[in-house]
């Protein structure tokens, strides 16, 4: 074991290997407030990578339901159960990881799923958190909630897949941190699929190897997002690069949500493999249902969302979300617009602060008629 | 932490075993035997066996603290030019897929390449490769039955379409894989993973091992042969091979001569794969001398 340190908990932690990052991380900020579930995000990256024999229930990409749906079936629960305390003391983590915590024989606390938890890909799709009350739709504002959680491999500092796997099979690239299982060496041991934490490993029983998210880096190597980034119906994605702690950038549209303005947050960061897939909260949800998702920062980072309108950088950064297929490394604002920039320095995307709208009357002298507003 | 125990318990287990010795009994057979193996020949019934305790592997993780059957009965024959292994354990499931909650059964042995005495069991160490034979029950059955598809471990699966596929519908996995489109869906396939092969003829592997890193690797050269046979609760099975193969990953065995062994079995139901195993010390070996 080695001790290495993990930003997000604030504090050292154990881990197989030596703490070596990457060149570069990839990232992204996914904002769950503007999710629609409409899985294109799943299309594209099933038709793109995994619509083979064997693949048929392996998503890279999948979103769920929350707070009942999970695929597979209740994969965050069974290990939430398992891990001991859970407990922060302002941003310290004081609880263990999935590597403090380890049983005998194992090199990483997790579980495997079963089969049958792969067998519905949606389940609990819609549901809300619980039932309402009789009429309680006609009295204004109600307490039932649910959102819509997308979730692909995280491409984590400290992977828990590579901890766990016996062979070395999988590795993580030094160009830009994306965590590749070696197709040639892996023989389907599946120690992989036990340690995830997100479950985002799966099993190919027609190859039988393990097969997961590649990060779509043969885009990211021509400066292209991924595919569930540049498909995203909701524009609610941003796929970019983080930088390492303390050496954050203002202009880096990534680290000026994460890092500085700390409006997207980590999933389930107490798992302890520093995930680099960060999540703007549901502004709705209860607050110790998302502190436990995505910890101590939640109450701040909805204020911070809540208040983008009045605080450009945060919004400049926002809004390049979905605007563009290439990716973004650096930014810069006007008063009207944001813009960003590729690693050459080149422009790859403009767009409005605020929409060009135009204000009509409400009536039409010219047809003698009243507008009305059908939205 | 559990490594104390686990070493005194191995201690034990090599004393055990170190009472008796594998012999391999010449007999003078043709190579048909070796190179289409039966464990159920009449000639076995002949040889005298040697059972080695198994014990669990807490040496490296993952692990597993208890072994999966007791004893495992080695038995060994050469004619002068190959040599065959007939290993038998108790195993009550025959486990011959694998899928994501299903573990193939297996057995192997491990030669080291170095004299007698100079090599650790533990799937040997830096500089003390192991050359192993290593039979596969979900091998035997892609042998047996064609390398399984989606409707063997799925047996009511609806597909619309396979990628690469010329057609909508299900396709056998081989008029799919005709296809580089489809193969490019399945790299493991496509790059030529030892584990993902979609034609295959014999349900055993050689591989070589430096000790418990990660180091096992399936050899280029292939000289084996193997069979199994499950029956009453119990696993028989036959590995075979050339007494010299010309292969420098594999240990040259000659007539009268004396080494050693070690064994390892998988019970899928139990979830064994990889280093989740049932293992024995190195056991003495020795070659009856050719007439
Ligand atoms: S999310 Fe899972 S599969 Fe992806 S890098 Fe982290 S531990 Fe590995
Ligand atoms: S494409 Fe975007 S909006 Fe649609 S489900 Fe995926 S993440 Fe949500």
């Amino acid at each position: 074991m080695s001790t290495v340190h993990n930003w997000q908990l604030d504090r050292a932690m154990e881990y197989p290997y030596e703490e070596n990052r990457s060149d570069r991380q990839i990232a992204y900020v996914f904002d769950t407030n503007k999710c629609i579930a409409c899985q294109t995000c799943s299309v594209a990256c099933k038709t793109t990578w995994t619509s083979g024999k064997g693949q048929e229930e392996i998503f890279w990409n999948n979103v769920e339901t929350k707070p009942y749906g999970g695929y597979p079936q209740a994969w965050d629960i069974k290990l939430l159960q398992q891990l001991d305390g859970q407990k922060w003391d302002g941003s310290r983590y004081e609880g263990k990881t999935v590597f403090e915590n380890v049983p005998p024989g194992e090199r990483v606390l997790g579980h495997k799923p079963e089969g049958d938890d792969y067998a519905q890909v949606n389940l609990g799709e819609d549901e809300v958190a619980g039932e309402l009350d009789r009429g309680a739709h006609y009295m204004g504002t109600h307490h039932m909630w649910m959102f819509y959680l997308a979730r692909i491999c995280n491409h984590c500092t400290f992977p828990a897949c590579v901890a766990a796997c016996p062979r070395k099979a999988i590795y993580k690239r030094r160009e830009d941190g994306i965590v590749l299982v070696d197709q040639t060496r892996c023989r389907g041991y599946q120690a992989c699929v036990a340690a995830c934490p997100y479950k985002k490993v799966f099993f190919n029983a027609v190859t039988r190897v393990s097969e997961k998210c590649i990060g779509c880096f043969p885009l990211i190597e021509k400066g292209l997002q991924p595919r569930c980034v540049q498909t995203c119906i909701g524009k609610i994605r941003l796929q970019g690069f983080i930088s390492k702690p303390g050496e954050a950038r203002e202009d880096n549209p990534i680290d000026q949500l994460v890092h500085i303005k700390k409006i997207a947050l980590p999933l389930y960061p107490q798992y302890g493999t520093e995930p680099n897939v960060y999540y703007v909260p549901p502004v709705h949800v209860p607050l110790n249902f998302l502190q436990q998702m995505f910890g101590p920062g939640v109450e701040a980072a909805i204020a911070a969302y809540r208040n983008a309108a009045n605080d450009r950088a945060a919004l400049a950064a926002m809004l390049l979300f979905g605007n563009s297929p290439r990716i973004t490394t650096r930014y810069a604002y006007t008063e009207e617009e944001t813009i960003g920039y590729d690693d050459a320095g080149e422009e790859v995307v403009r767009v409005p602060l605020t929409e060009p709208y135009m204000v009509r009357a409400a009536y039409d002298a010219r047809f003698k008629a009243y507008r009305y507003n059908t939205p | 932490m559990h490594l104390p125990l686990l070493l005194l318990f191995g201690l034990v287990a090599a004393a055990s075993a170190r009472g008796q010795t594998l012999s391999a009994h010449y007999v003078p057979l043709d190579a048909a035997p070796f190179e289409r193996p039966d464990p159920d020949a009449p000639f076995w019934a002949e040889t005298e066996p040697v059972a080695a305790p198994l014990m669990g592997q807490a040496i490296t993780t993952p692990s597993k603290f208890s072994p999966e059957a007791p004893l495992i009965e080695a038995r060994a024959v050469h004619n002068g030019a190959w040599i065959a292994f007939r290993l038998e354990w108790a195993d009550d499931t025959k486990n011959e897929r694998v899928n994501k909650d299903e573990y193939t059964d297996g057995a192997a042995l491990a030669l080291p390449l170095a004299p007698k005495g100079a090599t650790s069991p533990f799937m040997g160490g830096p500089g003390a490769p192991m050359e192993i034979l290593h039979w596969k029950a979900v091998w035997q059955r892609d042998v047996e039955h064609g390398y399984a598809d989606v409707t063997d471990t799925h047996p009511n699966a609806a597909i619309a379409q396979y990628h690469g596929s010329p057609t909508s519908g299900d396709h056998p996995l081989r008029e799919v894989m005709a296809s580089e489109e489809a193969r490019l869906a399945s790299p493991a396939i496509r790059l030529g993973n030892p584990v993902s092969q979609i034609t295959r003829t014999v349900p055993a592997e050689q591989l070589a091992a430096v000790g418990f890193t990660g180091s096992l690797t399936t050899q280029k050269q292939q000289d084996i042969r193997a069979w199994g046979r499950h029956a009453d609760g119990k696993w028989a099975v036959v590995l075979a091979r050339p007494l010299n193969t010309g292969d420098p990953q594999d240990k040259v065995l000659e007539p009268g001569m004396e080494h050693e062994l070690n064994f390892a079995v998988w019970n899928g139901a139990a979830g064994d794969v990889g280093a989740r195993k049932s293992y024995s010390m190195l056991v003495p070996f020795k070659l009856e001398a050719a007439p």
